[in-house]
């Protein structure tokens, strides 16, 4: 901006470079810093972990005397076509898919950083091979990994989902890491701590990790949202948690047999929660990023 | 400056101009010709119906499916009341003390594909399903007691058994397969499997995996010639997407569960089919388990815990009724006077102590250190099946009993406790009593066992004369209600959703497993204008 | 350039070949039985010694090695095995379903990238304004629709209540060479798939876009007096078209992946149900056949993004990485 004053002056019209001025608005720093997400997924986060204490009826019971009620003060979010209380699952169905985002998140934040910066430190024969074992395993499409894993894993839990969710989606972190490392890998202070002896995890401890961390954190708070999202995508297609375990992802394949019965509430609920999740962790991930500090346009 | 700013602005604009002529034009295309995508008003002779996946059409190796009845034909077929009478063959005699049956054939019937069809392709057929290496063992086992197929003449087979079996004419509705064009090749894998040729009502036309089979009606055909021109089998596995397709009218009939039907009721675009199906579902407990090696008398009590009207209510909608004996919907051999085990929460608590069975603290019954409880599995595929299981066993701790549903992958009869069984006995009552409670019979996967269970069986098998079997069936029925194999839950409908201008499917027939066998008279079927 | 076809050509055989052998592996690890989808229910009342025969002729009582020589040797010279389920050549259940994938995949492709690339110039323009705001809000909120909900919802709204579009099939029964009769089974699986991936991609080509437009070239170019529009379109585009290239590469996976959801949602006849059922089924010689037109198709198009990069930016030459590796952000 400074070093343009000069033109500016030249080109008589044009464009004025405002600053938007409203910069102190309480709201707009309350949009800035994601406060109201974190306050919605608080809740959320909150509301699950305290199932027990919140719902008005039992989960796993059939209220065989209320089938497809509509929301109401008894069944605050109403019950489906085998008189299950929408508003206890919900809780219940939630903590299952966040604990599957959250531990999904770090079982691929651990392989990826590891895999990333292994190879990034690796001699170029072998991070060239590491990198082509990781793309050949990106070039299966991940629900059909996820599928094949599954099926030797046996009867899947929420932690076999978890893992085998986490164990196939680290390519592309690992894939940031390395590019990363790379980078830095050449700096004195790793050529110090290696001279002296500093094994790998250490090097990787005390001297990468930090200095990437910015650089994926992005990556790895939404991956939580992607690890939900493919939960609820394999119990889609039915090939995710047994029937007995409610996640949001399976009460929203349930609104698959609501569609012709005019029970919106079963469709309607699980999908905005899980999408307001979703929201709430993505804004979050997006402010982690940093301010995005970029000069003003030359357009 | 302004000139440029403007012309700028529409610059940017034709990005945005761009993308809301895509999107316009995608609806535009929603709107034109919604009508051709529809089977109606374009030809009113062709019928879309919703059906299953299909691997193979061939009547040996897809015994429970409705495309194998419509293309082929057998010596026997059913009639509405579900009893054998002749079809390819003209007339037949049985000889009760040689055990030899001798058919007649029809005069004058082609193949599909104009061949003429011969008493060889009978004993081909019987040959195949007698001696064939490559088939499995469930679909051969009816045959067994065949021990020798000759043919004398061209119109002549004679079959020969080595044990009495009443039910064999049953089992002698199964589609002969030609000769001429399967002898010396692998039945399993034969590309016959793709492009069936028959003798059936309808011959079959063309096939695209995973979307469509279109069969047209066989003009040749030896006896009423079918008036729908063509039927197109529009390959719909997924329940609710057939409910969908019926809804946005890709569907002509469509088979549909109960809470789905509910939403096409009272609508006066479509109409409702209620068919009985002879399919129902019972816990089966397995009795080689140590559990109920030493509690067998609990079987028939636990009935008086399940309140089977709710089951049917919640879990299939209303549409079914309670079950309590597995010849329930046969018209002729059904005993209703038999012990019914209706839900009766008070006759639980009684008959339970009486066995010595005390509450524990955990609110569920006790005897000797042992806890009344056990495993019933469910297939993780069979989602009405949990359904029931889940309710099931939700009543069954309000009473005291603790049941744990499992959903597994594989059955494993070897140890599991118990299992949600679907059995179904559409047609002749041999079928699907001898094989399923006689001692070792080869569908007896529960190991049930009751020596008079086995007399009656056997007697009613060997007896040819109707009022004989009548009553062994009857006392068969009485024996098994008092020692009950499985505890009997409900008996399902089979709901079709068809629109008003097809005429002549008739609910007088009782269906088989998954509602099969709608197109029992499809001959008689019509479709009026649109 | 013989060597280089060559050296592409090498990358290639190995890369399936590792890929096969690690899927057929994979695959047979599975607990469960194939048996099951070649003889249906009826395998349960199988007796043991039926059971072996049965195995037996399907080659299944081989040890795993000599199964995975005998199936490369019978692949080599193009005989991929019968499906079990099927009971029908591999290759040819495959043939009569790749089409309808490859079509719903390729329109989707192309629309994505249009879309996105528009999308993205247009948000450059108006960086920061409301326009651009709250497009990149409604984009991250459609982009968070779990694409089969939405799906079930298109299919209410579109076919249900307005019976404006077939809510299923890729064409109606005896028209699969009518183009608009597809097209029209094709509008709803496109919106959804198009609605599930265009934010990602629109996001990154446009922070891109960003990044670039603040170069001093596109100081120069204002100096000189062109419109901001025809700056970006006709150079900074050109600029960032490298990584696009790549993206687009990478994203055929991503994309392959979208169809199978949609197949499923919408009862698409296409490879992406088929390879969930055959490996649900174990359906082995299915599963490999599918697992590898895929690959295939993966690594083609990475070679053929990378070559295409070479031509645009020679500089990309010299380093030895494949494009997945170039790839610098999300």
């Amino acid at each position: 901006m400074a070093e343009n004053e000069d033109f500016v002056i030249v080109g008589a019209a044009y464009k004025k470079q405002v600053r938007p001025v409203s910069e102190s608005s309480v709201w707009r720093r309350l949009w800035k810093r994601p406060l109201f997400s974190l306050l919605v997924l608080g809740i959320l986060l909150l509301g699950c972990i305290m199932a027990e204490s919140i719902m008005n009826h039992h989960p796993s019971d059939f209220y065989l005397a209320n089938l497809n009620e509509p929301p109401n003060t008894e069944f605050y979010f109403g019950t489906d076509s085998l008189g299950r209380d929408i508003f206890s699952i919900i809780w219940y169905g939630g903590r299952v898919s966040l604990f599957i985002g959250f531990s999904g998140m770090a079982i691929l934040t651990c392989i990826g950083v590891f895999y990333g910066c292994l190879s990034g430190m690796a001699p170029a024969f072998l991070d060239n091979m590491m990198m082509r074992t990781a793309e050949m395993l990106s070039s299966i499409p991940n629900l059909l990994l996820i599928l094949l894993i599954l099926s030797i894993a046996g009867k899947p839990t929420p932690i076999s989902i978890a893992a085998v969710i986490g164990g196939t989606s680290w390519m592309s972190l690992a894939r940031i890491v390395r590019s990363e490392v790379r980078q830095i890998r050449a700096s004195e202070y790793i050529l110090v701590a290696k001279s002296m002896g500093a094994s790998f995890p250490r090097i990787l401890y005390y001297h990468l990790l930090p200095n990437f961390l910015s650089a994926i954190m992005f990556v790895v708070v939404s991956s939580i949202s992607s690890c939900i999202m493919l939960e609820s995508t394999l119990s889609f297609l039915g090939l995710g948690l047994p029937v007995e375990v409610v996640s949001w992802g399976s009460m929203l394949s349930l609104s698959n047999k609501a569609l012709l019965t005019n029970s919106w509430w079963v469709i309607l609920i699980p999908g905005v929660f899980i999408v307001v999740t979703l929201l709430c962790i993505t804004n979050i991930g997006h402010y982690l990023r940093g301010a995005v500090n970029r000069r003003s346009s030359n357009l | 400056m302004e000139k440029r700013e403007k012309k700028r602005f529409w610059r940017g604009n034709i990005a945005l101009c761009f993308i809301m002529a895509v999107f316009c034009m995608t609806f535009a295309g929603c709107g034109s010709n919604p009508q051709t995508s529809s089977p109606k008003g374009v030809d009113n002779s062709t019928l879309a119906f919703a059906s299953g996946d299909y691997t193979t059409i061939n009547p040996i190796l897809n015994t429970h499916d409705e495309l194998p009845d419509i293309i082929f034909s057998g010596l026997m077929k059913y009639d509405a009341k579900g009893n054998p009478v002749t079809d390819l063959a003209e007339s037949y005699t049985y000889d009760a003390n040689t055990l030899t049956y001798i058919f007649k054939l029809r005069q004058g019937v082609k193949w599909h594909d104009g061949a003429a069809f011969h008493a060889d392709d009978v004993k081909f057929t019987l040959d195949t399903l007698t001696q064939s290496k490559t088939l499995a063992a469930s679909i051969t086992d009816n045959y067994k007691e065949i021990s020798s197929v000759t043919t004398p003449d061209e119109n002549t087979v004679v079959i020969r058994l080595s044990k009495p079996n009443a039910a064999m004419l049953n089992y002698l509705t199964i589609g002969i397969l030609p000769r001429h064009l399967l002898e010396g090749k692998d039945i399993m894998t034969d590309s016959f499997n793709q492009h069936p040729i028959g003798t059936g009502r309808y011959k079959f036309v063309s096939w695209e995996v995973g979307q469509s089979v279109i069969v047209e009606k066989n003009t040749d055909y030896y006896d009423k010639i079918p008036q729908i021109d063509k039927i197109v089998f529009k390959i719909v596995p997924d329940e609710n997407a057939r409910a969908l397709q019926m809804k946005s009218g890709d569907l002509d009939i469509a088979w549909l569960n109960a809470q789905n039907t509910e939403g096409f009721r009272g609508d006066k675009n479509y109409q409702v089919f209620d068919f009985k199906t002879a399919d129902y579902r019972a816990i089966s407990p397995n009795f080689a388990v140590p559990f109920w090696q030493n509690n067998k008398e609990l079987v028939g009590i636990l009935g008086y815990a399940l309140d089977k009207e709710a089951i049917v209510k919640s879990t299939l909608g209303g549409r079914g009724v309670s079950a309590y004996g597995p010849l329930q919907l046969n018209a002729e051999y059904n005993n209703p006077n038999v012990r019914h085990y209706d839900y009766d929460p008070e006759k639980f608590r009684q008959a339970v102590e009486a066995l010595g069975w005390i509450k524990g603290a955990d609110g569920i019954y006790e005897k000797d250190g042992q806890k009344l409880s056990f495993g019933v599995d469910v297939r993780e595929n069979e989602e009405e099946r949990i359904d029931i299981a889940n309710v099931a066993a939700q009543q069954f701790r309000a009473a005291g009993v603790d049941m744990k549903v499992n959903i597994i992958q594989k059955l494993n009869w070897k140890t599991l406790e118990s299992f949600l069984i679907g059995e179904a006995a559409p047609f002749d009552p041999d079928n699907g009593t001898y094989d399923l409670f006689a001692t070792g019979a080869s569908g007896n996967y529960t190991h049930y066992s009751n020596a008079e269970v086995d007399k009656y069986l056997q007697a009613a098998r060997m007896d040819v004369d109707p009022a004989a079997r009548k009553d062994a069936y009857d006392k068969f029925q009485e024996v098994l209600a008092k020692e009950p194999a499985y505890i009997m839950i409900a008996y399902l409908e089979g709901n079709y959703v068809a629109v008003p201008r097809l005429k002549g499917p008739s609910t007088e027939r009782v269906l088989g497993h998954h509602a099969v066998g709608v197109m029992w008279n499809i001959e008689d079927w019509t479709l009026g204008n649109s | 350039m013989l060597r280089y076809i060559g050296k592409k050509i090498g990358i290639f055989v190995i890369f399936m070949g590792l890929l096969s052998m690690f899927v057929f592996i994979l695959a047979r690890l599975a607990p469960g039985d194939p048996l099951l989808s070649f003889y249906g229910e009826g395998v349960e009342r199988m007796s043991t010694e039926e059971h072996l025969a049965a195995r037996q002729r399907l080659g299944l009582d081989e040890t795993l090695p000599v199964q995975y020589i005998r199936w490369v040797d019978n692949a080599v010279h193009g005989d991929f095995g019968i499906s079990y389920k099927y009971k029908q050549p591999a290759s040819v259940i495959l043939m009569a379903l790749l089409g309808n994938t490859l079509l719903l995949g390729t329109v989707a492709y192309v629309s994505v990238f249009v879309l996105a690339v528009l999308l993205a110039v247009f948000c450059t323009l108006y960086e920061d304004t409301w326009v651009d705001r709250i497009i990149c809000k409604m984009g991250t909120i459609v982009y968070y629709l779990p694409p089969f909900w939405l799906g079930l919802l298109l299919i209410l709204l579109f076919s249900v209540n307005l019976h404006w579009l077939p809510s299923g099939g890729a064409y109606d029964t005896g028209r699969s060479n009518d183009l608009l009769n597809r097209l029209q089974h094709m509008i709803l699986p496109l919106m959804v798939m198009v609605t599930s991936h265009l934010w990602y991609y629109t996001y990154m080509i446009r922070n891109k876009l960003l990044d670039e437009v603040r170069r001093d070239y596109v100081l120069l170019a204002k100096a000189k007096g062109m419109s901001g529009y025809s700056i970006v379109w006709h150079h900074c585009l050109r600029n960032v078209a490298p990584s696009i290239t790549s993206i687009m590469a990478i994203s055929i996976t991503h994309i392959l992946s979208g169809t199978y959801v949609v197949e499923a949602v919408f009862a698409y006849p296409g490879i992406g149900a088929l390879s969930i059922e055959s490996a649900k089924y174990h359906d082995y010689n299915l599963l490999m056949l599918v697992v590898l037109i895929t690959g295939a198709l993966v690594i083609l198009s990475s070679l053929l993004a990378q070559t295409i990069n070479e031509c645009l930016d020679p500089r990309m030459r010299s380093e030895g990485d494949s494009i997945w590796q170039k790839m610098k952000t999300l």
